[in-house]
């Protein structure tokens, strides 16, 4: 291998922040981290929240924060020693030898400036490029990045772009005065799965022209396909480090086997994620139909005017016993339909029958349909789990208030059968009496997943719509909330919705998937059909796009 | 008269001394309004025709007016007009503005609509403007001012808790609620009521202190509180004629103005840190 | 491995602008949405100015007492013929419904009437204090501005300097204008003497009424700018552009501000309204001519018109300044030029 120039060199990296309060401690966000990354290749920095990956990427061209102590043993920057360098030295090293790319552009480029000014910012800052062509050199920018038509581009703000051509743009801006490392801080998570794609290979070419590249990602799969060597962290210290496909074939260090193991895909169906014990499956169905959704379409006015139909005409039958995944990315309808679903929104047509098992089909949701007095009463059959649960609850209530809430709802009991229950329902989702007093603020996102989940299971349901439950957590939570809901289903016999765009978590629990576009289901079929022999253009390039592994999980235990 | 009630999302951190000076001097103002002999022995109203304009000294604190009436007496005095109409005309407004905010949140959608713009409308003039009117109907005197200081604050709060009501009516526990079952009426009353009131708390209270301001500032005018009450924008407004004489007739009641207006602003927002850190 | 592209070369993003999903109609036309935006507007503009006129006759109405009284003065006699001549000449001789009708209509062609007390015509009554006034309030207005950026955008993110910032904050805001004014008085006029006393014809005299009335509106622009560029700071296109090199100036005056524009531009119709009210106590503290003395006398009097000329006035400044205010947020925000609405959301509005 040819030896290539060291564009950022650092040992034994340490930054830590002053402590929150007068009783806590400095938080060490970063403790002893030596890296570094040469022209040419691409290091992936991979570990979940908290893990101190983006402060170290941060430290690297200080911009750790004005709080914190940063320190070091070594710290080159192409070649130079920075390891004492101030602002001012810094300042003129940002842009011109490392680029920053931050994940969704519609936030990180300022929405109020064009495209053009902001990509040819850089150029402003260090005088690369002299004033009069700045204007072409933003357009030839941009062009170089994939983006088509960038004469009209450079004259529009950040929100007239999709979410892959803004990406691009950020992607442009970090390269516009010609550095030779970017660092790439969770560059695609803010994307569809298609569009993540064609980022991630653009990327890829900027690395294969020579620019050094420091990606930054909690997602193993994503960095896969891109990265020369990893570096795993967790509590701010790396694990293990090396050359991807060692690291990804044979992973040393437990818990890069941990965060393999933890991720769902098609090849984890049937077992638990956090240890692979089995889990029931249910056989093939025969199981009643407990939701069945016919024809429903609802329209929105958007603010222009215009009117947009967020879903097109959908059918859909949930069975006895049935996790029913429903893929599509942002703008497919899901979330409006799980809305229908639950009855919290009436569809312009179609209806929607909820059959309680053992009982007679009703009419729950369509336009003529019973209105909420109608449903009030069936209500406790059918219950939502969200992305964000901190929202669905009310701020001044404690944990116990939330359950207790349900259970009045819904229930007869008197307080104290109500505070058994409860303390039996947290059990149940795998969280012990301590959390009863505290307010789901000061709990961790795992943790409000699993109240929130408890408080949907308070009411006994038939049915729970779970709309995109794991997104929001970081991949050894996500396992455990997911084997959490598939041992409830095979326990309790619930029927799901599950709505989400990651295709590994559906593949992972679904019987049966709905494949969503534009408002409308463009294929359904049960889970392995759709996966091993998809019909459809869209689920085609949907299944394409999804980084994979490259080598099977190596299993412990 | 400027308006101390935009509820600001990061207040500043007023130091524990400061806070505890504040609180100290809102008892004060209060043993003031309640029991002013306690405090000031003189009588308010008593003239002197041998000693006007007396400077400030052991024999009068604050000096004498040009009717040879203790000025430290009528300011202690003064505390009642001022505490009293300022806090009862913000309550006032806080019960009136809480239910037309409410209305133009919740209510049908024409009620909504109605208030809506009826509130923008309201909000066109400045708030002296609005007071003055309302004087202008019912003339001068206490009663009146506060009446008048109240009216002139309902738009403003009236938009405050439209403005808090509106998030909580569309929040996801309010969805949650609506997916348990709960009765809209319910909701109304476990949910969204307390959610919208309890922040009302603070900013209820940095609008005394507006309240306070608009009181004297009508005195002062003449239009509000008429002498020979002892209230603090009156004896501003004669001092005023006085000042190259005897300063000490104005400077001290507007001095008693604005340590009790700061006092109470500056526990206000701590209230507001506190409820929106919770 | 991800690849959507069959073509060998480098994948290029074609998008169109705007969500791809079937609508059911299209989008309204620029000229349909410019023709709501301003129709929108002149409604409001209108209502305003009903509002003012409605609030003044039901007032007008609500005061006890014979108006005619008003107009001759308490201590007149008169014959009751003359009474009812004079009655009819002001047409409060009519049924309400049609005093109302015929008012809204005078209020409408901007006929303001003549005032009870001073029997000349209100325009005449105020136009002639007008001047005054502006040449206190506008400068006033300057000044606030002037200070309330320089203070925002010197302790943004300093939590030292932004300490002292906000207590001259909250002192601005909570000690009284008309008491502030006493006080530069004694201190700078009587006791220093650097500032003339009473109104004259200098600019000198401008001076203390001008910081007087500027002040509390500073203090408050000061405060609502500095909230505005601390969130814009926390922003993640803040990090990105420091992370391009930016200075702290640049990421302040080319970044920051702009968006700390938005905010304080919707509180401005509000200071402009203040500056209002204050102008009336600043007058009477530091006795000088303008619309306070006109309005004080006509309120203390109840000469109705006179009051209404005022109200319509101060309307008309406030449908002025949010006219500008709306063309100036097209220009600070742009992406106000591709929605028809003040304020957007996110990009994606509708529920996916």
């Amino acid at each position: 291998m040819p030896v290539r120039q060291r564009l950022v060199d650092i040992e034994n990296l340490s930054v830590s922040f002053p402590a929150a309060g007068r009783r806590s401690a400095p938080v060490r966000a970063v403790q002893d981290v030596s890296l570094h990354v040469s022209s040419g290749e691409c290091l992936a920095l991979v570990g979940e929240s908290g893990s101190g990956k983006s402060v170290t990427a941060r430290a690297v061209i200080g911009l750790a924060g004005r709080r914190a102590d940063v320190r070091m043993s070594r710290f080159h920057i192409d070649g130079v020693d920075a390891s004492s360098f101030g602002e001012k030295q810094f300042r003129q090293v940002r842009g011109t030898t490392v680029g920053l790319v931050l994940q969704d552009a519609l936030v990180s480029l300022d929405p109020l400036r064009t495209i053009g000014r902001e990509v040819a910012e850089p150029m402003a800052i260090h005088n690369t490029v002299p004033r009069h062509a700045r204007s072409r050199a933003a357009v030839d920018l941009l062009r170089s990045v994939g983006i088509d038509d960038p004469e009209v581009r450079v004259t529009q703000i950040s929100h007239e772009l999709s979410g892959g051509l803004r990406q691009r743009a950020l992607i442009a801006s970090g390269l516009a005065a010609g550095p030779s490392l970017l660092i790439a801080d969770e560059p695609t998570t803010a994307l569809d799965v298609t569009v993540q794609a064609r980022i991630l290979a653009l990327l890829g070419d900027l690395r294969d022209d020579g620019t050094g590249l420091l990606l930054i990602s909690h997602d193993l799969a994503v960095v896969a396909a891109l990265a020369d060597r990893i570096a795993v962290m967790k509590d701010g210290r790396i694990v293990e480090q090396g050359a991807a496909q060692d690291i990804l074939r044979d992973p040393q260090h437990e818990y890069t086997r941990a965060l393999l193991s933890a991720a769902p895909s098609g090849a984890t169906r049937g077992t638990t994620l956090v240890g692979r014990t089995p889990i029931a499956v249910p056989s093939a169905h025969s199981g009643d139909p407990v939701l069945v959704v016919d024809a429903v379409s609802k329209s929105f006015d958007r603010r222009d005017g215009s009117r947009h139909r967020a879903v097109d005409s959908v059918s859909l039958t949930l069975r006895q016993g049935e996790i029913h995944g429903l893929v599509g990315e942002s703008g497919s309808g899901k979330s409006t339909l799980a809305s229908i679903a639950l009855g919290l929104v009436e569809p312009d047509t179609g209806t929607v029958r909820l059959t309680p098992p053992g009982g007679p089909s009703l009419n729950w949701n369509s336009p003529s349909g019973p209105g909420e007095r109608g449903r009030r009463a069936h209500r406790s059959r059918i219950q939502p789990i969200w992305q964000d649960p901190l929202s669905s609850f009310d701020p001044r209530f404690t944990v116990a208030n939330v359950i207790d809430r349900a259970l009045v709802e819904t229930g007869t009991l008197d307080a104290d059968a109500r505070k058994a229950r409860t303390i039996e329902l947290l059990h149940q989702v795998g969280l012990d009496p301590d959390h009863l007093a505290r307010t789901p603020r000061r709990l961790s996102g795992g943790q409000r997943q699993r109240v929130a989940i408890a408080r949907a299971l308070a009411t006994e349901p038939d049915i729970l719509i779970c709309d995109e439950p794991v997104s929001a957590l970081d991949v050894s939570i996500q396992a455990q909330v997911l084997d959490l809901l598939l041992d409830l289903r095979a326990r309790t016999g619930v029927s799901m919705i599950f709505i989400s765009h990651d295709l590994g978590v559906i593949s992972h629990v679904s019987d049966t998937v709905s494949v969503m576009k534009d408002g409308a289901i463009v294929e359904r079929g049960r889970a392995e059909q759709i996966f091993e022999d998809p019909q459809h253009s869209y689920t085609v390039e949907l299944l394409d796009s999804v980084p994979s592994l490259p080598y099977p999980v190596p299993v412990d235990g | 008269m400027t308006d101390v009630l935009t509820a600001r999302r990061s207040v500043p951190r007023t130091t524990r001394p400061g806070l505890v000076l504040a609180a100290v001097f809102v008892v004060i103002a209060a043993v003031a309004a309640a029991f002013p002999t306690l405090l000031a022995s003189a009588d308010p109203n008593l003239t002197d025709p041998a000693s006007p304009f007396a400077e400030p000294g052991v024999d009068h604190l604050f000096g004498t007016d040009n009717l040879g009436r203790d000025v430290f007496a009528r300011v202690v005095h003064g505390a009642r007009f001022s505490l009293l109409i300022g806090v009862g005309a913000t309550v006032l407004a806080v019960v009136i503005g809480t239910a037309l905010g409410i209305a133009a949140a919740l209510g049908p959608r024409v009620v909504r609509a109605t208030l809506l713009r009826g509130i923008d409308i309201a909000m066109a003039f400045p708030d002296l403007l609005l007071t003055l009117l309302v004087i202008a109907v019912l003339g001068p005197g206490p009663l009146n001012t506060l009446i008048a200081v109240a009216l002139g604050m309902v738009p403003r709060f009236a938009r405050v808790v439209r403005a808090q009501a509106l998030p909580v009516a569309g929040a996801g526990y309010v969805t949650s609620a609506v997916a348990l079952g709960t009765p809209r009426l319910r909701i109304v009353r476990l949910h969204i009521l307390p959610n919208t009131v309890r922040p009302l708390l603070a900013v209820a209270t940095v609008g005394v202190g507006t309240a306070i301001i608009s009181v004297a500032a009508l005195s002062f005018l003449g239009l509000g509180v008429k002498p020979p009450d002892a209230e603090w924008g009156v004896m501003l407004a004669q001092g005023r004629e006085f000042l190259r004489l005897a300063w000490w007739i104005s400077i001290f009641p507007g001095l008693a103005v604005a340590a009790t207006v700061v006092s109470i602003t500056v526990l206000g927002r701590a209230l507001q840190r506190r409820n929106s850190e919770v | 491995m991800p690849s959507s592209q069959t073509d060998a070369s480098r994948p290029v993003e074609t998008a169109p602008l705007v969500e791809t999903a079937p609508v059911d109609t299209a989008p309204p036309s620029t000229a349909h949405r410019l023709v709501r935006a301003v129709g929108g507007k002149a409604l409001a503009a209108v209502l305003v100015v009903w509002g003012a006129g409605t609030a003044t006759f039901l007032a007008l109405h609500a005061i006890k007492g014979d108006p005619v009284d008003i107009i001759l003065g308490s201590d007149s006699v008169v014959q009751p013929a003359e009474r009812d001549a004079i009655r009819s000449s002001y047409g409060l001789d009519q049924p309400v419904l049609l005093q109302y009708l015929s008012y809204l209509k005078r209020v409408f062609t901007g006929d303001l009437g003549r005032s009870y007390q001073l029997q000349r015509p209100v325009a005449d009554v105020i136009g002639a204090e007008l001047w005054p006034t502006v040449s206190l309030a506008v400068p006033a207005v300057v000044l606030a501005v002037v200070i309330a950026c320089v203070l925002a955008l010197t302790t943004a993110g300093r939590p030292r300097s932004r300490s002292w910032a906000s207590s001259f904050e909250l002192l601005s805001v909570s000690i009284p204008t008309f008491w502030i004014g006493i006080l530069l008085l004694w201190v700078f006029a009587f006791t220093l003497g650097w500032f003339p006393a009473s109104s004259s014809k200098t600019d000198a005299s401008l001076v203390l009424p001008v910081v007087t009335l500027a002040l509390p509106v500073a203090g408050l622009l000061s405060q609502v700018l500095r909230d505005g560029v601390e969130d814009a700071l926390a922003q993640p296109f803040v990090l990105t552009a420091q992370a391009r090199g930016a200075s702290r100036a640049r990421v302040l005056l080319v970044h920051a501000f702009r968006h700390a524009l938005l905010p304080a531009t919707t509180l401005t119709a509000y200071f402009v309204g203040a500056t209002l009210g204050g102008a009336v106590l600043t007058e009477t503290v530091f006795a000088r001519p303008g619309l306070g003395r006109v309005t004080l006398a006509a309120i203390g009097s109840k000469d109705m018109p006179v009051v209404l000329g005022i109200v319509l006035l101060s309307a008309l400044v406030f449908i002025v300044v949010n006219t500008v205010l709306d063309a100036l947020y097209v220009v600070i925000d742009p992406r106000l030029r591709t929605t028809s609405r003040r304020r957007p959301g996110t990009a994606k509005e509708v529920p996916a």
